[in-house]
This record gives C-alpha cells, sequence and structure tokens, in this order.
C-alpha cells in the first residue's frame, strides 16, 4: 500500500486554540486542518507566532494552562491493533495520553540542552521510554540503549551511556534526543525546530541522520520549521502557516515550483540563493510586520503585506481554502473555489 | 580605498581548567588566535563562522568591549593613527563614539523601561553632545532614517516586533554618526520575510552615511549580498579572507567549502551533499596541533598534521590558510546550486 492511500495517522480538523486571558479569548491557532499518513513526512512553516508550535504541543498535550483548545479534532490512529483516540478531546484520561506520550507519538525539542535532566544520565534518560512504555528491566533498557546510541551515531557508545548531557555537545545531545524518540519505534514523531539551535555542518549532520532513520523505522514526522532549505530536504508536504491558519499546503514539489499563495511566493524571493550572487539581485523583503495576535488584521491576515491585495475583498472576507491542484490547497480569494466543498 | 580599522595580531585568551592554590588558572582558551584584518573605510566585511570560531569575541575586542590579551587595534581617524588597545579608560570612552555595536538580540539589547525617544537619544545625552531642541531633531532624524516614525517615538520597545526593535537598535547606534558599526549577529533573531527588510536597511544607511560594517554572523548564506570581503574563522583563526563573490563561487579553504556545502538548498529537486566533517569542531582549550581543521579536513596529509598553515595571498586577491589551497579544486556556490559535487580526492 502506497503512502497515499492507507488512511491517515493523524488528522487534525478544524482546530481552535485559543490564549485564556481572564475568560476572554484569543485564537492562537484557527480552524486548521491537515492529515499525516503513516511514513509521510509532513513539514509545518512558519514564522514565529504563526502557531505552529502550539499545534505541536497541542497534539502531545503540552499546552500551559493558559492556552487551551477550543474546538477541533485531532484523531490519532496508531495502528497495530491500537485504539484511535481524539488527542483533542476535553475529557482523554491522564493515563491514556501519559501512555501515547513517548510510546505512540516521540517528540523531539529545539534546544537539546534544556530538555534534559543534568542529573540524570544520558543512559537514563534515553532508556527511560523503555522502562515506561515495554517494561523492560534496567539492563535490557541498558543494552537497547547502547544499539540506540550507536545507531543515531554516537561514538563509542557502551561509555556514552553513562555520561551526563552537559559532557555532550550540542549535536550529540541532539542525537540522544533521537535516540530517545526512537526508542519505542513510535508510529509519529513531531520534531520542533530540531535543528535550529545547531551550526550549520552539524545541522547537516542531523537531517541526513533523520532521513535515514526515518526511511529505516517507517516513521511518520510532524517537522515544524521555519527554515525553507530545511523542508525542501526533509518534507514530503509541507504546510505553510500564517497567523494560526494554513494559508497553503502542497506537496513539497509543488511549493518550491509552484507556490501559489503571495505568502509563500514571497517567503521563496525572501531566501538568500548563493548561485545568484553574480547576478547582483537585490533581496526581495515582505514588507510590514508579523501581526500579533492582539492586533490580527481583518478579512485575510496578510492583505496589510500582499502585493496582490483585493481592496474591499481580501480586507474584508476572511478566504476560503481553495484546491488549485490534486493535493494542493491555497487560502487565498486569488483562487475562487469552484463552489466544491474540501475534504 | 583607505583603512579605517587595522587588527594586528590580535589574540584573546580566556583562562580556564581548575585554579591553582593561587587562585590562578591552568589552561587558556585561545577564542581569538593571532588575527590580522584591514577594514577599508566604506566596506562591509563580514567575519563567518561557526560557534566557538571567536567570531563574537573578535568583533568585541576590536571595541575592548573584552581587553585583548596581545596584538594592536589600529583606528584610523583625522589623519592620525589611533592604538585602541593603549587607550586610557577617558580616551576609549571618547573614541567609542566612532564606534558602535548592533547586537543580535533586539528583546535583550533595549531598556524595557525607556521610551524609544529615550533608547535613541541616550547616546546623545550621555556624551553631552545635544540636548533640547537639537536632540529632538537629531532623534527624528535619525529615527526616520531607519524607517520608524515620530509617533513611534513616545512608545516603549515591547510594543515594538522583532524586525522593529532592530530598527531602533540601528538608530541609536547611529545616532552619534560613526564610522564603524559592529554587527553582530544582526539578523539571526529576525524571520525570514524580516531579515532582508533590516539587511537592506543596513545597506541603505552605509550609503546615506558611509558608514564601515564589520559584519559578523553564523551563516554565510545571510550575510551574502551584503557583504563586500567575507573572512571565514574556524577555532580562533581566520582561515580564508576573500572578495564575496569569489569566496562563495572558488572557495580556497575546504572549512569554507564544507560551510557551503552545509546550507541546505530551498530546492527539493536538488539533494544537499554536504561535505561531511569528521566528528565535531575540537575544544578551543585544547586545540590539535599542525593546522586546526586537519583532524576534520577531507585533504589532510602528514604536513598538515604538524605544521599550522599561515594565511597568504592566493590569486583573485583572497587570502588563505591552507597548505593544499592550489591544488585543491573544491565546488563553490554555483557547482553546489546545479547539484554537482567536485569529488574529494582521495583520502
Amino acid at each position: 500500500m502506497s503512502a497515499t492511500d492507507s488512511p491517515p495517522l493523524l488528522a487534525v480538523r478544524d482546530l481552535r486554540i485559543a490564549l485564556d486571558i481572564d475568560g476572554s479569548l484569543v485564537p492562537v491557532v484557527d480552524g486548521l486542518s491537515f492529515e499525516l499518513r503513516p511514513r509521510q513526512v509532513l513539514a509545518l512553516v512558519g514564522e514565529s507566532g504563526c502557531g505552529k508550535s502550539v499545534t505541536a504541543n497541542a497534539i502531545m498535550r503540552l499546552l500551559p494552562d493558559e492556552i487551551r483548545i477550543v474546538s477541533g479534532e485531532i484523531r490519532f490512529e496508531p495502528g497495530g491493533g491500537a485504539p484511535g483516540v481524539d488527542l483533542a478531546a476535553a475529557n482523554l484520561p491522564r493515563r491514556q495520553m501519559e501512555g501515547i506520550r513517548g510510546g505512540q507519538i516521540a517528540m523531539i525539542f529545539q534546544e537539546p540542552m534544556s530538555s534534559f535532566s543534568p542529573v540524570h544520565t544520558i543512559g537514563e534518560q534515553v532508556s527511560e521510554p523503555l522502562r515506561l512504555h515495554r517494561g523492560l528491566s534496567r539492563r535490557e533498557a541498558r543494552e537497547r540503549t547502547v544499539d540506540l546510541l550507536a545507531k543515531v551515531g554516537i561514538a563509542h557508545p557502551a561509555e556514552a551511556v553513562d555520561r551526563y548531557p552537559q559532557e555532550f555537545s550540542g549535536g550529540m545531545r541532539q542525537r540522544a534526543m533521537i535516540a530517545k524518540a526512537l526508542s519505542c519505534d513510535p508510529p509519529l514523531i513531531i520534531a520542533d525546530e530540531p535543528t535550529t539551535a545547531l551550526d550549520v555542518t552539524i545541522q547537516a549532520q542531523i537531517i541526513a541522520l533523520m532521513r535515514g532513520l526515518q526511511e529505516e523505522f517507517g516513521t511518520a514526522i510532524v517537522f515544524i520549521t521555519h527554515d525553507l532549505g530545511v523542508v525542501a530536504q526533509m518534507a514530503d508536504e509541507v504546510a505553510i502557516m500564517y497567523t494560526g491558519r494554513i494559508v497553503e499546503k502542497a506537496k513539497t514539489r509543488d511549493i518550491f515550483h509552484a507556490a501559489s499563495h503571495p505568502y509563500t511566493v514571497s517567503l521563496l524571493r525572501a531566501v538568500p540563493r548563493l548561485g545568484d550572487l553574480h547576478l547582483r539581485r537585490d533581496l526581495e523583503p515582505i514588507g510590514g510586520n508579523v501581526p500579533t495576535l492582539f492586533s490580527m488584521p481583518s478579512g485575510c491576515a496578510f492583505h496589510p503585506r500582499c502585493v496582490s491585495a483585493m481592496p474591499g475583498r481580501c480586507d474584508a472576507v476572511v478566504p476560503p481554502m481553495a484546491r488549485v491542484e490534486e493535493r494542493h490547497e491555497v487560502c487565498c480569494h486569488l483562487y475562487p473555489t469552484d463552489g466544491e466543498p474540501m475534504p | 580605498m583607505s583603512a579605517l580599522l587595522d587588527i594586528e595580531v590580535l589574540s584573546v585568551h580566556f583562562p580556564v581548567g581548575r585554579r591553582d592554590w593561587f587562585g590562578r588558572r591552568a589552561g587558556s582558551l585561545r577564542a581569538v588566535d593571532e588575527v590580522s584584518l584591514r577594514i577599508e573605510r566604506g566596506e562591509t566585511l563580514a567575519v563567518v563562522g561557526e560557534s566557538g570560531s571567536g567570531k563574537t569575541t573578535l568583533g568585541r575586542a576590536v571595541l575592548r568591549a573584552v581587553e585583548p590579551t596581545s596584538g594592536h587595534v589600529y583606528f584610523h581617524c583625522d589623519g592620525e593613527r589611533v592604538d585602541i588597545t593603549a587607550l586610557d579608560r577617558r580616551e576609549l570612552r571618547a573614541m567609542r563614539r566612532r564606534m558602535q555595536m548592533i547586537f543580535q538580540d533586539p528583546y535583550a539589547s533595549l531598556n524595557p523601561r525607556m521610551t524609544v525617544r529615550d533608547v535613541i537619544g541616550e547616546p546623545l545625552v550621555a556624551n553631552r553632545i545635544a540636548r533640547g531642541a537639537d536632540l529632538q531633531a537629531r532623534i527624528v532624524e535619525i529615527a526616520g532614517l531607519c524607517g520608524l516614525s515620530v509617533e513611534h517615538l513616545s512608545r516603549f520597545p515591547h510594543a515594538f516586533s522583532g524586525g522593529q526593535r532592530q530598527r531602533i537598535a540601528i538608530a541609536r547606534a547611529l545616532v552619534l554618526r560613526p564610522e564603524l558599526i559592529i554587527c553582530d549577529e544582526p539578523v539571526s533573531a529576525l524571520d525570514v520575510s524580516i531579515q532582508a527588510q533590516i539587511l537592506n536597511l543596513l545597506r541603505a544607511v552605509q550609503a546615506e552615511l558611509g558608514l564601515t560594517y564589520l559584519l559578523i554572523a553564523h551563516d554565510l548564506a545571510a550575510v551574502a549580498y551584503v557583504s563586500d570581503r567575507v573572512a571565514v574563522m574556524y577555532l580562533g583563526q581566520v582561515v580564508e579572507l576573500a572578495p564575496t563573490e569569489a569566496l562563495y563561487y572558488t572557495p580556497r579553504h575546504p572549512y569554507t567549502a564544507a560551510l557551503m556545502s552545509a546550507i541546505p538548498p530551498a530546492d527539493p529537486d536538488r539533494a544537499m551533499k554536504p561535505v561531511v566533517l569528521e566528528g565535531e569542531p575540537p575544544d578551543p582549550a585544547n586545540p590539535p596541533p599542525g593546522c586546526r581543521f586537519h583532524n576534520r579536513c577531507g585533504y589532510a596529509e602528514s604536513r598538515c598534521r604538524v605544521e599550522m598553515p599561515a594565511l597568504r595571498a592566493i590569486g583573485d586577491g583572497g587570502l588563505v590558510a591552507c597548505h593544499r589551497a592550489e591544488e585543491l579544486s573544491l565546488a563553490g556556490a554555483l557547482e553546489l546550486d546545479a547539484g554537482v559535487l567536485a569529488e574529494p580526492l582521495s583520502r
């Protein structure tokens, strides 16, 4: 069965998340829908404040108290006989979520230093999901951990298990975090800016490692990043986010070669291309600023910065999602819907 | 062109390791190790390197925000060649009007209790250069140049986005009409769509005010469009320095080529083929002998393991510190762009 016709592993439907300030709700994520199939890598791309990390934390049910899921569904179907579950459900039992977190959905964070405890060894922390979810004994977990550390390219894994995270470099810590995420062989990994804090040569190593392991383990990944270069190298599909909404969603090739939303087009133009230096091209910035949660523009939130904005329409009406091609959707008035409801 | 700044065999060492009986540290970390650079008046010189390369320390040592361990920094002003490293505190303070700094994080570098007007005007007040109507006129003029309106001036920094805060920081740095600006990662904390705005602004005010920039960055891509020359640092040393196009199109040092090949291309049809660097950068407190890059370099031979290469001139106006620079043919930005990678020589 190919990846496209298997049932979705994760289906987010009309997800709304809001910041609760003394009872008044400020939308952070506003009607988000996407699907992820087994073995697929989906990149959620956007600038700061677009809601990409909040979405990731919502899937893991790691939102702080003041940010809450207002409505919508996060349907997770781990397969292999395990029951499906709605991760957005308010009444999801804590014990059930704890079983999913780390066991069926693992997370890789941006800053590997702050996500490891300095008082436990790397081995203890990488093996924690194995002991918790797989019930392995201390000795079994340790043996498995040594294998995992070797798999992610950590030199001398038998000694490395007994070292502390602060003895590792940033790249090594990120490798250890990947080992921990893979330890229970989860069907889904959420990776939140996993290479952003790393130097570019180390980032290249980590991208190659993640790509190799993704193929080997067949893990689906929701990859959260702002770096279009990383997206091009990692993702099968891309969802471009702006102010809590997906503005364009397509296969990676189509995003880079047939971008349709004016925001996507401008974003791609703002990325420097080293092979163009002799053309003496000017950098093309996007004018204006990303709006804040409290000053959200009316209509399409991108209209004040959009070169194609149509007065009277874009500043008044929120555009619906339109399908421009098979598996390519755009949320922009330039692309009228043909009345056919989106699936 | 005339020189504005001469950095001569500048070193900054930080004491590290256990303290002995007298509280002295046993080892020293050579953050900047005998760096010599000349910055021409009106140019933008970018210094690029990964964490631990010493680029930030170099920028700070120029201003004496950290004290150099040895070496000299000469600033050319009013027909004189002033040794910044020999100035006393008062002279240094006066000299600093000519050299300003812009920092990476516009959220941390602006005082949240001051209005934008006071933030921008503070250097003028502190140096007793202007007051009253003259002060206000200077603030409004420089703010306008940086794309800030008069209404912005009475607000506090928290009301602004990252890009606007960086505009405020730039206005503050420019208000003294300095000659040299040291920009330490000026865009790396900003969103992609805003980075280009700020880089274009830096370029516009440079043309308007005749500024010289020392631009410090970790990312070769970000500085490509705004630099005249680029220096690449590795473990405290400059390993290559060349005019921008030459450096990107015909890199001479294997580290420069590796750094460039590691930038993921924003095109799914072009596979990233990074030159794999073995392991991680060595500990700067304990650098390897010979060429500091030899243990990660695919081209290293026996000579590289014992003899440290000097930074020397090579063709097209560039400088390189590599024994084998002439014999290597390294892939530059055009080859990477086309998805072709020169085969590394046999190990």
